[in-house]
């Protein structure tokens, strides 16, 4: 136990935590402090017994926080009720007795306290509808009297919806909260000036909670992400936790030679049927989302690999493709086929979940998201003219199979739809109208009973282009090349971040010149151009330090940064710094800007020390999201501690090439390792991290300042011998 | 009223012009008549154009006619000088609005061999922005003629015979003052005077002609970048009364014997200088609004 | 012997004199950190960028050294410069400060420090602003003692007149040129001293290094000579003299015709003549004093006369002669200027068109050098008290620098260092006596137990200084002073020597007075350096290239227009664009934009001024075949009438006219620009002249709509520009800056039907006039 506690102690200093300990304990010896100099500020895995201990001792001086519902109570708990010991695990819904329905909720309330249920009505209010953990964060901080009151109230509540009622903790939110009037005591005189009078009422009220198991913090945070991402036309819902495949030329899947691949997917192409396939194509500036959902049919059993077919150049167009089973959230492996030019078409094989039996069906969705797909028409744009662009793609979805109805809708942003082409000769698919335009959305189809449709046959018969033509009103970004190095220092406990960005309007280029005037009444009167940038908003992490903005003549000093306080530790930052970046001048179609943005981020937040390998191991964002934009090349180079040895990363996805380089700069003796890696056709389902491990020797620790010091050392010693000596031919005497 | 007589032009006809051949005629005599200048009246300046002058400016003005009186024919008769007397010229004046005395118009040919290269024949007004003197107008009217003004300025007798006697006069009186001229303090005094005029800014003064007190009478201009005369005199005064009483507490002062006069003329020093130093600083702050 | 004050007696010489060295090193130390510190409040307020116009382009210069190394620097031919005729900049520029940024650089780089060239650009000056306190504390040590080395060092090291030149980012050829000013003359001075041919060399040397430095370096180059020959004049004439002069001079000359822009200037211009005419003389002298110690006195006196007298009859006559034969060049124009002050204003309106040749009025005398102004002539006397050769050295210095900063206010520079050396030497004479504890012997009690405590000893005082202010290390630095001025023996030994070195008693009586006075020239020093930090940051450390207003709610909003428009042109225009503006933005173009430019900030081409002059001046038809001539594609004027910044090309269009005028006399006339009355208006009463040029329609264009309706007011001009705007046919608006301030026109190419533009857009716009709503240009046409 004792140990233990130390090993917490000692992990603590390792958190940088300042206390009286670790400076008797450098005192006492020298080279223990070096040691923990040594790894500065590296948070350090916590094990699970360790977090244990802090806690149990934590439990025992009786300091332990309130909102904390450990499981040890509980078993205690549980025993003393039910006489059994019912193995407690996390989140696992335990069986109670089987008679009894589950309590959905659970009702609770303060007693009448003395307060106006006005009062106490706006705390109730405040509360309402958030998850409970966040209601008592609120009521924690809140400054009317009745907070702390409610505050407890909201704990016991909680603590025992957890234990009588067994609601699951992280979902317990506060469906209902509503205040009663209690007995009101009796009225006082309130005696005024010139003998008037008044009558002061004692107002009792009570509060009353209803906790119900609702959305987690998380899962609400992340609706109102993705909501505000689907605002951001063009932009497709960010999923950090979903790896992705990234169909980039160089990864054409395993090495399988093409013909015997062909052979495989003939035999297998009868074994399915598509009773409906939906193509839902979302419009946006640079970058458009699809959506292909295919109900499938196995038609033989055994059935465990569907085969996908893409346009070959949607499929050039295709920057990020995912397949999934509908509702599921584990994306399916995909095999892409070698791309021949012969067929104009490209073959995709999807490794099905579980072995389909003869007539079983099951949905699949296969998302994808097209960059430069899109192209402003008309090509130029005065300041004052709207912003219109053209989106072409295929009739069509093609596929190996047979197909009973298919359907292809295509939503533009708005319902401004200038124009959309009407397909011809379909009457062996459809008899009613092909197209039709609703809203902002226009549909292709149904179109019914189509055959094998990956050959070239078909798509000589039958294939079409169909083309939509409709208003924009975000600027249409490319950031043509995008150079970010990221810089890891130990001393410093500092990452720091730089991007080298080429910022380009890929919307109609301006047609004759820029005023001034037009731009300035425009955004008098709210009514900015549609293809003019002025400010661009982008979330930097949270607990940034020093974040430098400038161009290639200096500072640019209009721009706005709200820093996000760092993520407490072992958990996910949930928030950002916010940065309203201006350029110099208002970005119009076809005009160009070039930045350099920077930051030091704290390395606790981004890098962890893994002690038993005594390997660290650094997570570098790729990119940061800019919603809308596509980044049409970037090069991320990682520059490592100097001397860091054992180097390991993992990118998310492959990168068009990575190379090792070594990097020298300030006070470097040996040079650091650097590693590069390339992409192209970024878009915002593409910020993931690319994780590096490495380890980094003390004495590589040590060399900076020995180096240092040796210099200094060196240059003192020259200075005292230059002093002692005397070139003078012959002293002589003025 | 001083402008009562005005004044003259310089005008350009071409021989070829002359259909009439009597009006170039008139011109000719006329020009001998007043040797190189020819006297108007209301009548002949129809038949030419306006000018005019002040009596300032009159002798600069013949003295370049007379230098073009000096030219070849074939060149001078077809250029001439005139003038105009406000007296017998009124109709003109009004004619060309003119309000001030003296303007030298210059009136190119308007047609024929000689027009100027640029094909303007609309008059020319010459600036005085750089004086009233016969130099500096030859040689800017040289650039209509057809070969240039043959000006020279009268050698100035006056001026060397002045510059010789002083030489001379200094020569002589050198020996007698030559004890003066030898004492280092002498020099020390020179040196000390230069550099305390120019750092009180004489040489702004000089250069830009600034008057020695402002037309309303205020004798410190308004404005950092600007002073009249008297600022430097003023200030010129103050740095030497400063640096004097400087002077007094490190070279006189240690030298007294009795200290009760020692100490009086410590204080007394050291208070002017205080005085004096903070009537400067004040003065700087007029000069610049807002400073330390 | 009586003192003041009791003095501790157990002290050993060298403890003396090693807490002297220290504290002298200590307080050197702090003087450097606080030059350079005052320095800085351009970076603090601001950003570490390069200011103003001419660093842009010594940055920019640089930025090729350091990337192309210095043989490709050295033969640069610049073809965006000037437009159509380029520039051979390796042969037209003083490389030294690029030469010192590049090694700097390298220097750095070599040992793995990968510093931004720009950054070592913005802080070169306030480096060498340390250097020169430490050349001028070796330098007034030559004059006086260590303790006036350390006031000057530390009077150099704040005096805004040396700032104004030397704050970070403003990266010009002044920035090191005082230092190598300032060690240039203390290795002279050494030199003569000793007559060490080493010093005079080093002293060669270093004038080399200014002469590739800075053009000021005709100064050195006609006050060493002057010295010399005032000294042969007194008859001062030693082998000491004859060997520093000689040794400087031909060193010197020959090292300094290796820079190209010199060439052999040193010997064909009249600037370089005395140089070389002293050079003769002293040869002449020399000899003289040679046959002296050979012949007996009699023949001798004949000899000399009429052998000094032919010679210098032959010498007069040959230099007359080559001048008149024109192989030696007369005064070069800026040079001349300085002599006859009327001439720049007459001849070249170029040179007088600049805002710092102007001549200098007594308020920025007393605003740059505040109370060292009436300090520095004391100082001449003290130093005419004891006449030593060097202190003729700074007695003409004085005279002739204060002469020069009253002719321009640039060559305040120049007089800023004899300025703090004079007043320093006053000051530590100041000092000394009032410091020195020693009471001449006169019957009379001395109070010697009462203040003990006020005045700590000098010399014993081992306490580091007070790293506060400059005012402190100067308090410190008279110390130290104090305590260097005694070496040899214990205390008592120095006092009793001090003592005796006047005949006549000399000293001062009792405590009070000391006190009193010291008391008096620590608050001078106080309220000095209270005024050098004010100016500093109020006056001299604003970089012209960002403009500081401030929000209503006080606090600072940053007006960056000039760089939003250049930043556009560099973006957005075609590489080969050629931008025309007025010479005044030729630099920040070429640096900030990276486009070619028609003129530029080093004005050796009149005429092509002129033509831009020209261009601006006069009206579109006749402006437009000069422009496709010389194809510009942008035209970039400053309006500051919107938000009210003064310096915009309104302001400066009569020079634009007066230029253009000197070229072409009869198509551009000063006085068509003044409303007949003589003013010079922009509002409805201004001159046809004036609204029909260029520069006033590209200023007020479209410029009466942003007001809709409402009266528009120029903001700098305090006057109602016209209802009716002025229209363009032969020009389109580019870009315009956010707060107008920067405004980029693009010339239109000729019509494709071959009419001539004005038609062409007439007719355009007639057919416009049939669509929705109008705009001024139709007004206009209506």
């Amino acid at each position: 136990m004792h140990q233990r506690r130390c090993k917490v102690v000692c992990a603590m200093h390792i958190h940088g935590a300042v206390n009286n300990f670790l400076y008797s304990a450098s005192f006492l010896n020298p080279l223990n402090w070096v040691k923990e100099k040594l790894v500065p500020s590296i948070r350090e895995k916590p094990s699970q017994e360790e977090v244990e201990a802090s806690k149990k001792q934590a439990a025992k001086e009786g300091n332990r926080s309130v909102f904390e519902a450990t499981p040890g109570p509980l078993v205690r708990q549980a025993r003393g009720k039910w006489g059994l010991a019912i193995p407690v695990k996390k989140g696992v819904h335990v069986p109670n007795k089987p008679h009894k329905p589950r309590p959905t909720a659970h009702k609770y309330s303060t007693a009448n306290f003395k307060i106006s249920h006005r009062k106490l009505n706006m705390l109730g209010r405040q509360i309402a509808g958030k998850p409970v953990d966040y209601a008592i964060l609120q009521m924690q901080f809140s400054e009317k009297r009745a907070s702390s009151r409610i505050m407890n109230m909201l704990a016991t509540a909680k603590d025992h919806a957890v234990r009588y009622k067994r609601l699951s903790e992280p979902k317990l939110v506060v469906a209902e909260s509503w205040v009663s009037k209690g007995p009101r005591g009796p009225k006082r005189l309130e005696p005024r000036g010139r003998g008037h009078f008044g009558i002061r009422t004692h107002p009792n009220s009570k509060l009353t909670v209803v906790l119900k198991e609702g959305k987690t913090v998380e899962e609400q945070k992340k609706e109102e992400r993705a909501r505000k991402i689907r605002k951001i036309v063009s932009a497709a819902a960010t999923r950090e936790d979903v790896p992705i495949r990234n169909p980039s030329p160089t990864s054409l899947g395993a090495a399988v030679h093409s013909e015997q691949l062909w052979k495989l997917a003939e035999s297998k192409f009868q074994s399915f049927e598509n009773t409906a396939i939906v193509r839902t194509v979302e419009l946006g500036g640079s970058v458009v989302h699809v959506t292909t959902t295919y109900a499938i049919k196995a038609t033989q059993p055994g059935a465990k690999v569907y085969t996908i077919a893409l346009g070959l150049e949607e499929k050039q167009k295709t920057s990020w493709l995912e397949v999934k089973v509908k509702g599921q959230q584990t994306p399916l492996d995909v095999v892409h086929y070698p791309l021949d030019t012969s067929r104009n078409f490209q073959l995709l094989d999807v490794a099905l979940p579980d072995v389909l039996s003869l007539n079983s069906t099951l949905n699949l969705v296969l998302e994808t998201l097209q960059t430069h797909a899109t192209f402003p028409w008309p090509k130029q744009a005065s300041q004052k003219e709207d912003q219109a662009l053209k989106y072409q793609t295929d009739l069509f979805v093609l596929s190996p199979y047979h197909t009973g109805v298919q359907r292809t809708k295509v939503k533009a942003p708005t319902p401004r739809v200038i124009s959309y082409t009407t397909p011809e000769n379909l009457q062996d698919f459809t008899l009613d109208a092909p197209a039709s335009k609703q809203g902002a959305t226009v549909t292709y189809g149904p179109y019914s009973d189509i055959p094998t449709s990956s050959n070239n046959k078909f798509i000589k018969e039958h294939q079409q282009p169909i083309t939509v033509h409709y208003f924009h009103e975000q600027p249409v970004l490319e950031i043509s090349k995008l150079t970010r190095t990221a810089e890891i220092s130990h001393w410093g406990a500092n990452l720091n971040i730089q991007d080298n960005l080429v910022l380009h309007n890929a919307g109609p280029t301006l047609k004759g010149h820029f005023s001034r005037l037009e731009h300035q009444s425009q955004s008098y009167f709210k009514r900015p151009a549609p293809h003019a940038l002025p400010a661009l908003t982008l979330h930097l992490p949270p607990g940034i330090r020093n974040t430098y903005y400038y161009d290639l003549i200096g500072n640019v000093s209009t721009s706005r940064l709200r820093i996000a306080p760092a993520a407490p530790k072992n958990q996910r930052a949930s928030r950002y710094s916010v940065l309203e970046l201006r350029p110099r001048y208002p970005i119009l179609g076809g005009w160009n800007y070039t930045f350099t943005l920077g930051w030091d981020a704290p390395l606790s937040d981004s890098a962890v020390y893994d002690r038993s390998t005594g390997k660290y191991i650094v997570e570098v964002p790729i990119m940061t999201p800019i919603p809308g934009a596509v980044v049409n090349s970037a090069e991320v180079s990682i520059v490592l501690p100097e001397g860091a040895t054992g180097v390991e990363f993992a990118p998310p996805f492959p990168a068009v090439a990575n190379r090792i380089s070594t990097h020298t700069t300030y006070l470097d003796s040996m040079g650091r390792p650097m590693l590069t890696f390339e992409y192209e056709n970024l878009t915002i389902m593409h910020a993931q991290s690319i994780f590096v491990s490495y380890k980094v020797p003390l004495a590589a620790h040590l060399r900076k300042p020995f180096v240092v010091g040796v210099a200094f050392f060196s240059v003192f010693a020259l200075a005292i011998v230059g002093r002692r000596i005397n070139l003078t031919i012959h002293q002589k005497t003025l | 009223m001083r402008y009562s007589k005005s004044l003259l032009a310089l005008l350009y006809l071409p021989i070829c012009l002359i259909a009439a051949q009597d009006p170039h005629q008139q011109l000719v005599e006329l020009a001998k008549a007043g040797n190189g200048v020819i006297k108007l009246d209301s009548k002949t300046f129809d038949l030419l154009t306006s000018p005019k002058r002040t009596w300032e400016f009159e002798p600069s003005w013949n003295a370049v006619g007379e230098a073009w009186a000096t030219v070849p024919k074939e060149h001078r008769d077809n250029h001439f000088f005139a003038t105009l007397d406000f007296d017998n010229g009124q109709t003109t004046f009004q004619k060309l609005g003119l309000q001030s005395a003296p303007v030298v118009y210059v009136y190119p040919a308007a047609q024929g061999p000689l027009v100027p290269a640029s094909g303007k024949v609309s008059p020319l007004k010459y600036d005085f922005s750089n004086g009233f003197d016969a130099g500096p107008l030859a040689e800017s009217l040289s650039k209509h003629t057809p070969i240039p003004i043959p000006y020279r300025d009268p050698i100035n007798w006056a001026r060397y015979f002045t510059i010789a006697t002083g030489v001379l006069g200094l020569l002589v009186t050198l020996r007698f003052i030559s004890p003066i001229i030898q004492s280092r303090w002498t020099w020390a005094l020179v040196t000390v005077a230069v550099s305390l005029v120019m750092t009180s800014g004489y040489m702004f003064t000089r250069i830009r002609g600034s008057p020695f007190i402002g037309n309303d009478g205020n004798w410190v201009a308004a404005g950092f970048q600007n002073q009249f005369g008297q600022e430097v005199s003023v200030v010129a005064g103050i740095y030497g009364l400063l640096t004097m009483s400087f002077l007094m507490l490190v070279m006189v002062v240690p030298y007294q014997t009795s200290p009760a006069r020692q100490r009086l003329q410590i204080y007394l020093w050291s208070g002017v200088f205080v005085i004096v130093y903070s009537v400067l600083v004040s003065l700087f702050r007029v000069k610049n609004r807002g400073a330390s | 012997m009586p003192t003041a004050y009791p003095l501790p007696t157990n002290l050993s010489p060298a403890t003396v004199a090693n807490t002297a060295s220290l504290i002298r090193i200590v307080a050197l130390a702090l003087i450097s950190g606080a030059a350079i510190a005052s320095r800085l409040f351009a970076v603090i307020n601001f950003e570490s960028i390069i200011h103003e116009f001419d660093p842009w382009f010594n940055y920019r210069a640089t930025r090729v050294l350091a990337s192309k190394g210095f043989y490709e620097f050295w033969n640069w031919f610049d073809p965006t410069a000037w437009y159509p005729l380029g520039r051979v900049v390796g042969g037209t520029l003083y490389p030294g400060l690029m030469a010192t940024s590049g090694v700097i650089y390298n220097l750095l780089h070599a040992i793995n420090l990968p510093v931004d060239i720009r950054n070592i650009c913005v802080l070169l000056a306030p480096g060498f602003s340390a250097l020169t306190a430490w050349a001028t504390y070796m330098f007034t040590k030559e004059m006086k003692d260590a303790s006036a080395g350390l006031l000057a060092a530390a009077f150099i090291g704040i005096v805004p007149g040396y700032i104004s030149r030397s704050v970070a980012g403003s990266y010009d050829n002044e920035a090191i040129a005082i230092f190598l000013l300032m060690i240039t003359f203390y290795c002279w001075i050494k030199a003569l001293k000793q007559g060490s041919a080493l010093f005079g060399t080093v002293a060669a040397v270093f004038y080399f290094y200014m002469v590739a430095a800075w053009g000021g370096y005709a100064f050195i180059t006609n006050m060493i000579p002057l010295h010399a020959l005032v000294l042969i004049l007194m008859g001062r004439f030693s082998s000491r003299l004859y060997v520093a002069y000689s040794s400087w001079y031909a060193i010197g000359t020959l090292a300094s015709m290796q820079v190209p822009f010199v060439g052999f200037q040193p010997v064909k211009t009249s600037e370089h003549m005395a140089a070389l005419g002293v050079f003769g003389l002293l040869q002449i002298v020399a000899f003289a004093q040679l046959v002296r110690s050979h012949v007996s006195s009699h023949q001798f006196q004949k000899l000399l006369a009429t052998g000094v007298i032919s010679i210098g009859i032959l010498g007069a006559m040959a230099f007359v002669l080559l001048t008149y034969k024109g192989w030696i060049a007369p005064w070069t124009g800026r040079f001349y200027s300085l002599w006859d002050t009327g001439y720049a204003k007459k001849y070249i309106p170029i040179i007088a068109s600049v805002s710092e040749h102007q001549p200098t009025a007594w308020p920025s005398f007393f605003m740059d050098l505040q109370f060292l102004v009436f300090l520095f002539p004391a100082g001449v006397i003290l130093c005419f008290r004891e006449l030593r050769d060097e202190h003729l050295f700074v007695i003409i210095y004085a005279v002739v620098a204060s002469y020069f900063a009253g002719v321009m206010v640039r060559l305040m520079l120049t007089l800023t260092p004899v300025v703090c050396v004079a007043s320093a030497v006053a000051l530590s004479t100041l000092l000394d006596t009032f410091v020195d504890p020693t009471e001449p012997e006169v019957v009379d009690d001395t109070r010697s137990e009462s203040g003990a405590s006020t005045i700590s000893a000098p010399g014993t005082n081992g306490a580091a200084p007070s790293p506060t202010t400059p005012a402190t290390t100067s308090k410190k630095a008279k110390k130290a002073a104090a305590a260097a001025a005694e070496h040899p023996t214990t205390l008592s030994d120095i006092l009793a020597s001090s003592s005796t070195k006047t005949a006549k008693p000399k000293g001062i009586y009792g405590l009070d007075t000391r006190i009193m006075v010291v008391l008096n020239t620590i608050c001078m020093l106080a309220f000095f350096v209270s005024h050098c930090t004010w100016v500093t940051s109020s006056a001299y450390s604003s970089p012209s290239v960002v403009l500081a207003s401030s929000n209503p709610d006080g606090s600072q909003h940053i007006i960056d227009d000039f760089r939003e428009a250049y930043y556009w042109l560099r973006q957005n225009t075609p590489e080969d664009a050629v931008v025309m503006s007025w010479w005044d933005y030729g630099y920040q173009i070429a640096g900030m934009a990276d486009r070619p430019t028609l003129v530029d900030n080093n004005t050796w081409n009149n005429t092509h001024i002129a033509t831009v002059g020209k261009a601006m001046s006069s009206s579109e038809e006749v402006a437009y075949p000069i422009l496709r001539k010389h194809d510009v594609s942008y035209i970039l004027v400053i309006f500051g009438g919107l938000i009210g910044y003064s310096g915009d090309d309104i302001n400066k269009f009569l020079w634009m006219v007066r230029i253009a005028q000197g070229v072409w006399p009869d198509e551009v006339q000063e006085p068509s620009f003044f409303t007949p009355q003589g003013e010079y208006k922009v509002d409805d009463n201004a001159s046809p002249a004036m609204r029909n040029s260029l520069m006033y329609k590209m200023s007020y264009y479209r410029f009466v709509d942003l007001f809709g309706g409402a009266q528009a007011m120029d903001r700098v001009r305090q006057q109602q520009v016209p209802k009716v705007g002025p229209t363009l046919d032969y020009l389109d608006e580019a870009f315009t800056s956010e707060n107008w301030i920067v405004r980029i026109y693009e010339v239109k190419k000729e019509d494709s039907l071959g009419r001539d533009l004005k038609s062409a857009n007439a007719f355009a716009q007639g057919k416009k006039r049939k669509r929705s709503k109008p705009t001024t240009r139709r007004r206009a046409i209506l």
